[in-house]
C-alpha cells in the first residue's frame, strides 16, 4: 500500500483487496506492515481501525469441521461418482496407449542421461562455501561475536538474559521484557550447541543458522533453522515449540528431534526421536499436517512439496551430535556432502556415485584423509586433490 | 496468503483436474470445505443440509468433469455452485425461507473477538457496532458480507444477489455512506476505535 497510504479513506481501505484479506485473516497481528505504515500516518488510525473493525464485524464465529467429518463425506462424494461414472470402454485403451508413450519416453530420457554424463567434465560439487569460518553469534544491537573453538557452547538464562558462550559471560542481563531476534551461524568444518531462554537445548551441525528470540514471548516459541540441526524440546503444553525451514514448518509441545534443511538440497528430512511433532508441510494453505511418530523419517521433496515417511535407525540421524556419522544404505553422494560440510571441504564426484550405497560409520574425529580413505574402501573408489578441491570417482 | 495467491494454487489444481487427474480436486475439497460451509451457514442454519449441498456440489464435478473448464476465480465458481445447489434443495424441500418480500433470508452472526476485546467496557462499545451494523437492511449485509468477507467484486456479487453490477455498486457505496454518517454523530464512537486499536496494538507487540 506504501504511500498511498495517508489518502484512503474508509471506502478506499474497504475497496482495497489485500486490506480486506488481511483484516479478514485468522491472526492480522502477525502481519506488522500495517502498523508500521499507522506509525508513519498516525493521522490515518481512525478511518484505518473503522475499516478493520468493520470487515471483522461480518466474520461470524468460523466453524470448522472435524477432518474425519470432511473425510468421511469426501468418501461418500467418490464413491457416489464412481457409481454414476462408469468409464468409457476406450478408456483402458488410450491407458495402454499413454504407458507406451510414457516408457519410450522413459527409455530415451535415461539414455540421455546416462550418455551424456560419462564425460570428465561432468563433477558435481557439493555446495557453495561460506566465505567464513569462525562460528557467530549475532546480536539484536548488531553486535558479532566470533568463537573460534571448533565445538562450542552458548547459553542463554532466563532469569536475568545474561549470554554465556563456553561458560564465558559475554552478556550481562539486561531489560529482558521486549523479545528480541539473535542469529547463532555455524560455518562449514564446525558445529555449536545452544540452549535457549526456555532450556530447550539444540545442537546445531556445521553449515547451519539458527535464528531465535532472547526471550520466548507470546503463546509460541517460534526458530527458524536453516542447515541441520538436533532439538531437545523443553515441555512447556502451552507454548508449542515451532521449528521454520525453507519448506515446511514443526510443530512439537516437547519432545527431541533432528531437521535437515540445507538450502543447496532439495529435499528436507525430519527424524523423530521421542515424543510427537506435527510438520506442516509447504508453506501454503495446501500444506497438509503431517503427523510423526518415534523413529520414523519424513523427507519432504521442496521441487513439489510431496513427502514419504519411513521407518528409520533414529542413530543413523542423530550420531552427528557426539562426532559420528553412521550410514545405512545411503547413496555416496549424502555421505559426501556431509563429509564436505563437516571439513569444509570442497568435494566433486561423478553422476554414478548416485548408484553406490554406503553402510558403515566414520568417526570425525580423524582428519579427513583418513575419513576419505575408509570411503574409499567401502564404496571401491578413489579420490584425488587438486587446487583444494577433492575429486571422488568409482573405479 | 493473498487472494491472488490463493487463487493461482486453485487454478494450477483446478487445471490438473480438468487435464483428468480426480485426486487433484480433493485438495481443493479439504482446503475449501469450511469455507463453503461457512458461506452456506449465512443463507440457512441447517448444517447437515449445507454438507448434503456440498456433498451433491463435488460429486457434479467429479461427474461432469470433461465439461469442467478454466474458470477465472475458482472460490467464487464454488462458492456460486453451492448457492444454486442449496437454492434447488430448499425448493425442493420445501423449506425454503422466505421474507416478506420473497427474498432469501440472509443471517449474519457476530464475531465475539475474544482474543481481542477484554473487557466489558470494549464489549459494550463492540456491541454499538454491531447496533451500527444491525440497521442494514439483509441485501445491504449480503452485499457487504460479500464485497469485505469473501473479497469479491461487483460483478460477482451481482451474479450471486441476481442484481445488475450497477446496483451492486451502488448498494456497497450507499451502505457504507450511511455507515459514516452514523459514526459521525457519535463521538462516542471514537473512543471505541482507541480503545479497541490499544489493544490490538498491545497484542501486536507482545508476539
Amino acid at each position: 500500500m506504501g504511500k498511498e497510504f495517508q489518502k484512503y479513506t474508509l471506502e478506499g481501505f474497504l475497496d482495497n483487496p489485500d486490506f480486506c484479506s488481511w483484516a479478514r485473516s485468522e491472526r492480522p497481528d502477525l502481519d506488522s506492515s500495517y502498523c508500521q505504515l499507522l506509525s508513519e500516518y498516525p493521522e490515518q488510525k481512525k478511518v484505518f481501525q473503522r475499516a478493520y473493525k468493520l470487515v471483522r464485524l461480518f466474520d461470524d464465529e468460523k466453524l470448522k469441521t472435524d477432518p474425519a467429518r470432511k473425510l468421511q463425506i469426501w468418501e461418500e462424494i467418490t464413491r457416489i461418482s464412481r457409481e454414476q461414472n462408469n468409464p468409457p470402454k476406450n478408456y483402458k485403451l488410450l491407458f495402454r496407449y499413454a504407458a507406451v508413450v510414457m516408457l519410450l519416453f522413459t527409455i530415451a530420457s535415461l539414455a540421455h542421461y546416462f550418455l551424456s554424463s560419462t564425460t570428465e567434465n561432468n563433477f558435481i560439487t557439493a555446495y557453495n562455501r561460506q566465505d567464513f569460518t569462525e562460528t557467530r553469534l549475532v546480536l539484536d544491537n548488531g553486535k558479532e561475536i566470533n568463537i573460534q573453538a571448533d565445538r562450542s557452547e552458548i547459553m542463554y538464562d532466563q532469569g536475568d538474559g545474561q549470554i554465556k558462550v563456553n561458560n564465558e559471560l559475554i552478556q550481562k542481563g539486561e531489560e529482558t521484557s521486549s523479545p528480541v531476534l539473535n542469529q547463532l551461524i555455524v560455518p562449514f568444518g564446525k558445529q555449536s550447541k545452544i540452549i535457549l531462554a526456555d532450556h530447550t537445548e539444540v545442537w546445531l551441525n556445521a553449515g547451519s543458522r539458527l535464528v531465535y528470540p532472547t526471550v520466548f514471548g507470546g503463546s509460541m516459541r517460534k526458530v527458524q533453522l536453516q542447515g541441520e540441526a538436533f532439538f531437545k524440546v523443553s515441555k512447556d503444553k502451552s507454548n508449542p515449540f515451532i521449528v521454520e525451514t525453507n519448506n515446511s514448518n514443526i510443530k512439537v509441545l516437547g519432545t527431541s528431534f533432528n531437521v535437515k534443511a540445507y538450502p543447496d538440497e532439495k529435499i528436507e528430512e525430519t527424524v523423530l526421536v521421542e515424543g510427537s511433532v506435527s510438520l506442516k508441510q509447504g508453506k501454503t494453505i495446501f500444506g497438509k499436517d503431517i503427523l510423526l511418530k518415534p523413529e520414523q523419517r519424513v523427507v519432504v521433496d521442496g521441487t513439489d512439496n510431496s513427502y514419504t515417511i519411513s521407518n528409520v535407525n533414529v542413530r543413523d540421524y542423530t550420531s552427528w551430535i557426539e562426532g559420528v556419522f553412521v550410514f545405512n544404505d545411503e547413496p555416496l553422494p549424502s555421505v559426501l556432502m556431509r563429509i564436505s560440510r563437516f571439513y569444509n571441504l570442497e568435494i566433486k564426484w561423478m553422476n554414478d556415485a548416485e548408484t553406490r550405497k554406503i553402510s558403515g560409520k566414520l568417526d570425525l574425529k580423524d582428519d579427513y584423509h583418513r575419513v576419505l580413505n575408509a570411503l574409499v574402501l567401502i564404496s571401491d573408489g578413489n579420490y584425488a586433490e587438486k587446487d583444494g578441491i577433492i575429486y571422488f570417482r568409482l573405479k | 496468503m493473498s487472494d491472488n495467491e490463493e487463487n493461482d494454487l486453485y487454478q494450477n489444481i483446478w487445471r490438473k483436474f480438468i487435464e483428468g487427474d480426480e485426486e487433484a480436486l480433493s485438495s481443493i475439497y479439504f482446503e475449501i470445505f469450511d469455507m463453503l460451509l461457512n458461506f452456506g451457514m449465512k443463507y440457512s442454519s441447517d448444517r447437515f443440509m449445507i454438507e448434503d449441498c456440498i456433498q451433491n456440489l463435488f460429486v457434479d464435478l467429479l461427474k461432469n468433469r470433461q465439461e469442467q473448464r478454466p474458470v477465472a476465480n475458482i472460490r467464487f465458481y464454488l462458492m456460486k455452485a453451492l448457492r444454486n445447489q442449496m437454492a434447488s434443495e430448499q425448493r425442493k424441500k420445501k423449506l425454503l425461507r422466505v421474507d416478506e418480500s420473497g427474498e432469501a433470508d440472509f443471517r449474519i452472526s457476530y464475531s465475539v473477538e475474544n482474543s481481542l476485546i477484554a473487557s466489558e467496557a470494549d464489549e459494550m462499545r463492540s456491541r454499538f457496532l454491531k447496533m451500527v451494523v444491525e440497521s442494514l437492511t439483509d441485501h445491504q449485509k449480503e452485499a457487504l458480507y460479500l464485497k469485505f468477507n469473501c473479497g469479491f467484486d461487483y460483478s460477482e456479487i451481482s451474479e450471486l444477489m441476481q442484481i445488475t453490477v450497477e446496483s451492486a455498486r451502488t448498494m456497497v457505496y450507499r451502505t457504507l455512506k450511511s455507515i459514516k454518517e452514523t459514526f459521525g454523530t457519535d463521538s462516542y464512537s471514537n473512543l471505541i476505535f482507541f480503545s479497541y486499536f490499544r489493544s490490538f496494538l498491545k497484542v501486536s507487540t507482545s508476539l
